[in-house]
């Protein structure tokens, strides 16, 4: 563990994973360090809830953990985690209760993640524009909504965010590219 | 608003909606996850063992219960003097004085004295004893060939006579 946490910048993704597989399990609580983040955002962005997505990212990384044999390499850590996080990410979503739960609103939607500053006159009509497009994005249709998020998150290039999703790249951009395009129409019909 | 204006509104709404870091650090949960699976796996599978066991000892001991011989009672005995009803109860004792006397029909004021025989098994069975199968040969009588005879049919000339003119 010592020479984990002395030598943290050094080592590689790859050679955690290898010092995990090599029994020092210690090792990867320093690759959770490293991705927490992505894939707690990706299990944000698909259930729009922060207790969920803990959960979520929590429940990923284990899994994550005892499937590290099944790692390959063929894509980095970090999309691997953050695929098995949209997976279950997913899973949740399609439960009859999440969605019960997510029309009843007891949840905490995607809103007010950051509470407006104080601003002055001048800036209180680009607060309440995005208010409004955050509006906007809740109202996409998901998968539209979810491909948006992921890239604005900025953990992945779309590239890998494809990847984490198993569709292809192109079907991806399609999907960003599209979100904007009706987010531009209503916001010109408002 | 231009298009340019627009995306970097969607951008930044968009990234006020996800930007976030988990509320609590995710390492030390993971990590006590992890090692509560990894470590206690002999913990969680004693009692399941233990269950298992005592379900199985229990089914063990029903079934010897079952099994246990039953005690049988010795045919009934006529009534006997008391201090001979201790070793009436014996099951594998058999007194050599089947009939005893009655209330104050002993001989002499003295009770009878039971021969005491050696063990014997008043249930015994004893083997029936099998004549042996002795299988023989059928004889049959070999079967006659029957020829039938079959008379010949004799068939008379047929007649046919005219039509009446009436047409009857």
């Amino acid at each position: 563990m010592l020479l984990v946490r002395a030598s943290t910048e050094q080592v590689t993704d790859g050679e955690l994973v290898e010092q995990v597989r090599g029994g020092n399990s210690a090792a990867f609580g320093e690759l959770v360090e490293r991705h927490q983040g992505a894939v707690y955002r990706a299990a944000l962005a698909a259930l729009g809830n922060t207790a969920d997505a803990e959960d979520v990212a929590q429940e990923a990384l284990v899994l994550a953990y005892r499937r590290l044999d099944q790692f390959r390499g063929d894509a980095s850590v970090k999309t691997w985690m953050v695929s098995i996080a949209w997976r279950l990410s997913l899973t949740r979503r399609r439960r009859i209760i999440w969605k019960v739960r997510r029309m009843m609103g007891s949840d905490t939607e995607l809103d007010g993640v950051r509470a407006p500053e104080p601003s002055p006159e001048g800036r209180m009509q680009m607060v309440e524009l995005i208010a409004s497009m955050r509006e906007h994005i809740r109202g996409l249709p998901p998968k539209l909504r979810d491909a948006l998020l992921l890239t604005a998150a900025g953990d992945l290039t779309q590239e890998e965010i494809a990847a984490a999703l198993q569709i292809p790249a192109a079907t991806f951009r399609g999907r960003v590219r599209d979100a904007r395009l009706r987010l531009k129409q209503k916001l010109n019909k408002t | 608003m231009n298009d340019y204006d627009i995306d970097r509104l969607i951008d930044t709404a968009a990234g006020q909606m996800i930007a976030r870091e988990p509320e609590r650090p995710l390492r030390p949960v993971v990590m006590a996850s992890i090692r509560e699976a990894d470590a206690p796996a002999p913990r969680r599978w004693i009692w399941a063992t233990a269950a298992v066991a005592a379900v199985f000892n229990a089914a063990i001991a029903v079934g010897v219960w079952n099994r246990a011989p039953v005690p049988v009672p010795l045919p009934s005995v006529p009534a006997r003097p008391t201090a001979d009803r201790a070793l009436a109860r014996a099951p594998v004792w058999v007194y050599s004085t089947p009939q005893a006397p009655t209330t104050g029909s002993s001989v002499g004021g003295q009770s009878p004295s039971p021969v005491r025989l050696p063990p014997a098994d008043p249930f015994a069975i004893e083997a029936l004893e099998a004549e042996p199968i002795v299988f023989s040969a059928i004889d049959l009588p070999p079967l006659e060939n029957e020829t039938v005879s079959i008379a010949a049919i004799e068939l008379s000339d047929l007649t046919i006579e005219p039509l009446a003119a009436s047409n009857d």
